[in-house]
């Protein structure tokens, strides 16, 4: 290990001790991500994930297939671990299942999908279906999606943590408009994940949901760093400000993930991507150093600016 | 909000198609059958023309839409019933009951309906052909929803009779999100399904305000 790349993993470890998340104790791989961790189970999440909203909802196409089981290759080889699906993605859970059947087991897998149905019944059958497509009897996280039946599910969600179904519910939402319902819900009931929109352009979560997640020790997952690829565009041809180097950033996609992840209250980003060399680049961003409050505002200033 | 990407629609489209063929050019045929038998009223006009639409609705919903594409996107479950429903309409109104009547006309809705017609059974494909997608990655009357929802369309402005009227909610429905999905995906002939069932719909409108002259 060089010197640089030392300073810039000590760096990284001091910067997740400080947020009250514990150092990553295998900080020294060459392709260790840095990880977060869940206050309720004291698990640890690297911190950037995976998800599966239409980059895995490939059907049977053989061919495509192949191609998504290179990008969880490509995933797991980076350093990744945490796959976030949903029913609602179509034929994604059967996909990332199929995937997982063709790789050995990950020892930093974690599994995470979410019920999107009305009704006790339907709910326990979603999820059972979801069990089958994953080829997994536990999950690590059960989300209930956009809050949908969120009372009943979350009894079912409870019962089945005390069973050892699953490790850690959680509640989700993508719709920016539903974050004061979202609020009132995750400060009242006890769930370990929640999960909502932040990045560089939609940071409404900053004022009401990142505090209340980090004063009740829930994980937080980040759907749309980029804003559904919007961000992405926006962005594409525009100079990187020189000092993006000082964070080790590279590119834009690595740009807006360091922003989202280095929010103390973020447990961990989900960008999805069908391509493997982005993967690849996505993931850099979970490495070295993080930037500090002073330069999240400079970074979120310069995109403003463009 | 669709959950699947062009690359995946369209290579689903495509083994759809070449799964069913030659049921293209066969539903065209019947298509071409059905609007002659406007052009050219008969006896079993209405209960043909029931009939045909009714078949072109209920193998787009069952097949298409229930069939394959309700794996990929959960919209399919919805409109592949309302599809069946439609179905069951047209069945009812025009087969069993013979209410579609036909007669030859010269008002701009029956002009704008075989237009529409013809629009639909080779416009719509041509565009996306012209589009540069190959014949499998486009769409077709009786076996995808643009097409066979502009058919109906067609063939609602050029007759007349009972009950027609309750069919053009579910034409409505079905187009607006066959629009929202062509322009999320950049299908142009989807994206111009709802505009232009729309516009038949006021030129039949206007045409039933008008008084008449004939």
């Amino acid at each position: 290990m060089d010197r640089r790349r030392f300073l810039n993993l000590a760096a990284a470890t001091s910067a997740t001790t400080a947020m009250g998340a514990l150092p990553n104790p295998g900080w020294a791989a060459a392709n260790e991500l840095i990880s977060r961790t869940v206050a309720s189970t004291s698990t640890k999440v690297p911190i950037l994930g995976m998800g599966t909203w239409i980059t895995f909802n490939v059907g049977k196409s053989k061919s495509l297939r192949e191609k998504r089981l290179d990008v969880l290759k490509a995933f797991f080889e980076g350093g990744g671990g945490m796959i976030d699906s949903s029913p609602m993605y179509g034929s994604s859970e059967e996909v990332v299942g199929y995937c997982l059947e063709r790789l050995p087991p990950q020892e930093k897998l974690f599994t995470a999908t979410k019920v999107w149905t009305v009704s006790k019944w339907m709910g326990v059958r979603q999820m059972e279906t979801s069990q089958s497509l994953w080829g997994h009897k536990t999950f690590d996280l059960m989300q209930i999606h956009n809050l949908v039946d969120w009372e009943v599910h979350m009894e079912t969600l409870n019962a089945w943590k005390s069973e050892g179904r699953i490790k850690h519910t959680g509640i989700t939402t993508s719709h920016g408009r539903r974050h004061d319902e979202f609020e009132t819900v995750a400060r009242d009931n006890a769930f370990d994940f929640a999960q909502f929109t932040y990045n560089v352009e939609d940071r409404e979560a900053e004022k009401r949901l990142l505090p209340m997640a980090a004063e009740r020790g829930m994980g937080v997952i980040i759907n749309r760093p980029f804003q559904r690829g919007a961000l992405i565009k926006k962005l594409q041809g525009k100079p990187l400000p020189a000092w993006a180097s000082e964070i080790g950033v590279r590119s834009w996609p690595q740009f807006l993930l360091k922003f989202v992840i280095s929010h103390p209250a973020v447990t961990c980003a989900i960008p999805a991507t069908s391509n493997p060399s982005h993967m690849v680049e996505n993931l850099e961003a979970g490495r070295g150093v993080l930037p500090d409050t002073q330069m999240r505002a400079r970074m979120a200033d310069y995109v403003q600016s463009l | 909000m669709v959950p699947l990407s062009l690359e995946v629609f369209l290579g689903t489209l495509e083994d759809f198609n070449r799964t069913i063929r030659p049921m293209q050019a066969l539903a065209a045929v019947f298509g071409l059958m059905a609007l002659w038998v406007v052009l050219k009223p008969q006896q079993l006009s209405g209960r043909l023309l029931g009939l045909v639409l009714a078949s072109s609705w209920a193998s787009t919903g069952l097949f298409y839409h229930l069939g394959v594409f309700a794996e990929l996107n959960f919209w399919d479950y919805p409109i592949g019933i309302l599809f069946l429903l439609q179905a069951l309409c047209l069945f009812f109104i025009g087969a069993i009951m013979n209410w579609i009547a036909a007669a030859p006309s010269q008002s701009t809705s029956y002009r704008a309906g075989l237009v529409l017609g013809f629009h639909a059974l080779a416009g719509a494909p041509l565009i996306g052909l012209v589009s540069g997608r190959s014949w499998a990655e486009v769409g077709y009357f009786a076996s995808s929803p643009g097409p066979t929802i502009l058919f109906t369309t067609a063939l609602l402005l050029m007759v007349s009779g009972r009950g027609l009227t309750m069919l053009w909610p579910a034409s409505l429905i079905a187009a607006l999100l066959v629009t929202i999905f062509g322009l999320s995906l950049g299908m142009y002939e989807d994206a111009a399904v709802f505009p232009l069932v729309v516009a038949a719909l006021l030129i039949q409108l206007r045409g039933r305000t008008q008084p008449s002259t004939g």
